[in-house]
């Protein structure tokens, strides 16, 4: 298990925190910390910090990206 | 014109093409039921005996070939009962509309009565959800749903609108635009071209089709490319029905309960192209050990399928009759004969044996001969659902109806009622005593409706696949699977309005299914099988060829 930093560019729609939050969990990552800023067009830019299987961090990142919600999936450098 | 949200949802509705949705009323969606009760869009109503039964009856509708199908249910208890057919749905990619009247705005979050928190209860068995709390935004809202329901890879989207909202007026603007299937055929041509490298140098290739190359029609494709390079082609069970049976490089279903020589070839294969497969892990079992020796070159419409299961040499995105055309079109011609006497002698290893005269496989191979090839034909979960993904051979496209990924006992009777409604005819239910006990409330609604489906119960006094394992692997501990029932289904049938039937040997059974054919009716026929028979040989799961159980 390591940890991994995601940033994630998305539309600032309800329930976009219950879904990438659940998303995480289902592919059995455990989110230490989460940040979420949204500018004055209604993009929310989202920092997560979260623990899994470094080998799934690729997997993560697509399964994020095909939310309906989610513009870009990046993972950061620790 | 101003319209309420509810006569809103009907316009939106017809402007989608939707000619039938399933439901069950409830408090909280009245007024959409109220104005689906005045609709003047030839907008039918099909109510079910439960909602579960309606979410399925919608997944069959599309899955035999109608688009997007549509369930409506009440808030609470109503959106409880549908997810499962939901779930069913996204594990199998199936693009159905979910419809929930919510509590009043002002009501919610008072634990109000059938007050449920709809998104997060639905959120990992859709593909998108919508809470509309602004009129402004239904119609606009819809149009999305089904545009998201049926793009890129298919999926359930569910739309929660609250009961006052379904009352509110908004000013509606009909509109003429016309949905027109389009598919994003832009395939990186460096793939396929590396890809087709991997072809031509390849002894022994495996072609593995998945639900995706199913639902786009792939047959003939696959098999002018298996005839020009040699391959054998193999199925998950979600490709079933994509080419017949009967196709002479068609090897089976391949996965733990497939056919073992379909297996077989491709643990010894050195090339597996994957075409719409998932690599779910009953059709691959031990991934470490899954096709040891082949590259692997993967096409899915969705991204996030590559690297999940099965770490592919080459990774294809985007639709897959278009990837297996330009493959086809550059790959060199080569007969591969040294490849085809291997699997010849693979085939004849494997060969299966059947001794007893009323077996699952002479009942499903009667059933089919006395079968149009264009019935679409339902399983629900269990020992029934591999021999029939086995032994029936499927003619036509889109004539399986399964629950592959998420395994729903109880699937079949809605997705059998709503196969029928989509192709206005007759269509098949292959169950077991197990599955059936749990939904077969639904022979009520085909009843009403005069649909004629025919359920053919594969009875063998129990849950015959979980049996299976306990023998397997709990020392033969037989516990909560011998259901030693007295219920005999063909009165029940008779008592819900249907024709019933027992047959306990294959006179029997002809005389029966002769009847049924004569008549529209609906009708089950209970089959009393032997509880010895099992879904074999088997590979356990999280195993290997090797490990194979016969």
């Amino acid at each position: 298990m390591e940890t991994i930093n995601i940033i994630l560019t998305a539309n600032n729609a309800e329930d976009l925190i219950l879904r990438i939050t659940a998303e995480l969990h289902k592919r059995g990552f455990e989110i230490k910390s989460f940040m979420y800023n949204v500018d004055k067009f209604d993009v929310a830019k989202i920092g997560i910090t979260a623990v899994g299987e470094i080998s799934k961090k690729e997997q993560i990142l697509r399964q994020l990206y095909r939310l309906y919600d989610i513009k870009q999936a990046d993972l950061k450098a620790c | 014109m101003l319209l309420t949200g509810s006569e809103i949802v009907i316009e939106i509705l017809a402007q989608e093409g939707v000619k039938v949705v399933f439901g069950y009323p409830g408090g909280n969606v009245l007024p959409i039921y109220n104005s689906l009760a005045l609709n003047k869009k030839d907008i039918r109503h099909i109510l079910t005996s439960h909602e579960q039964g309606a979410s399925h009856a919608a997944d069959g509708y599309s899955r035999a070939g109608k688009g997007v199908g549509v369930v409506i249910a009440t808030s609470g208890p109503g959106v409880t009962n549908i997810i499962t057919g939901l779930a069913t749905a996204f594990a199998d990619s199936i693009p159905v509309v979910a419809i929930t009247g919510s509590v009043p705005k002002k009501n919610i979050g008072t634990d109000s009565f059938q007050e449920v928190d709809t998104a997060s209860l639905t959120l990992a068995a859709t593909k998108h959800s919508f809470f509309v709390k602004d009129i402004s935004k239904l119609a606009e809202t819809l149009k999305s749903a089904f545009e998201i329901a049926r793009s890129g890879r298919p999926g359930p989207v569910l739309i929660d609108i609250p009961s006052d909202v379904q009352n509110d007026k908004w000013e509606f603007e009909p509109s003429q635009e016309k949905y027109i299937e389009e598919y994003n055929e832009e395939i990186e041509i460096e793939d396929i071209e590396r890809a087709v490298e991997l072809i031509n140098k390849s002894q022994k290739p495996i072609i593995y089709c998945g639900g995706g190359a199913a639902k786009r029609n792939c047959g003939e494709i696959i098999k002018t490319l298996a005839e020009k390079t040699g391959a054998y082609i193999t199925f998950s069970m979600m490709g079933l029905s994509a080419i017949s049976a009967k196709e002479e490089r068609y090897l089976g279903m391949a996965g733990l309960y497939g056919r073992m020589s379909a297996s077989k070839a491709m643990a010894v294969s050195d090339l597996i192209i994957a075409a719409g497969a998932r690599f779910s892990d009953r059709g691959t079992g031990r991934k470490e050990k899954f096709a040891p020796n082949a590259k692997i070159i993967h096409i899915d419409i969705d991204e996030a399928e590559h690297g999940k299961v099965v770490k592919a040499d080459i990774e294809i995105t985007g639709d897959v009759k278009k990837a297996l055309e330009l493959m086809t079109e550059k790959a060199k011609e080569n007969k591969r004969e040294s490849w085809q006497k291997e699997i010849e002698d693979i085939k004849k290893e494997y060969a299966e044996k059947d001794n007893d005269p009323f077996s699952p496989l002479k009942i499903i191979t009667k059933i089919n001969e006395m079968t149009s090839p264009d019935t679409p034909v339902a399983t629900d979960v269990g020992q029934h659902q591999m021999w029939v993904s086995k032994y029936y051979d499927f003619k036509k496209p889109n004539t399986y109806l399964t629950s592959g990924g998420f395994g729903t006992m109880g699937y079949g009777m809605g997705a059998a009622i709503g196969a029928a409604l989509a192709v206005n005819g007759r269509s098949v239910l292959f169950t077991g005593d197990g599955s059936f006990s749990m939904n077969f409330n639904e022979v009520a609604t085909a009843v009403r409706y005069n649909i004629p489906v025919t359920v053919v119960v594969l009875n063998n006094s129990g849950l015959g696949m979980i049996r299976q394992l306990q023998d397997s692997f709990w020392q033969g501990t037989r516990f909560s699977t011998e259901l030693e029932r007295k219920t005999d289904f063909a009165k029940i049938a008779k008592a819900m309005g249907a024709e019933g039937y027992r047959a306990e040997n294959m006179e029997e059974l002809i005389n029966a299914y002769s009847e049924v054919l004569k008549t529209n009716k609906p009708a089950v026929i209970d089959c009393i099988i032997s509880d010895e028979e099992m879904a074999l040989p088997m590979i356990p799961p999280g195993g290997a060829i090797e490990d194979i159980i016969k």
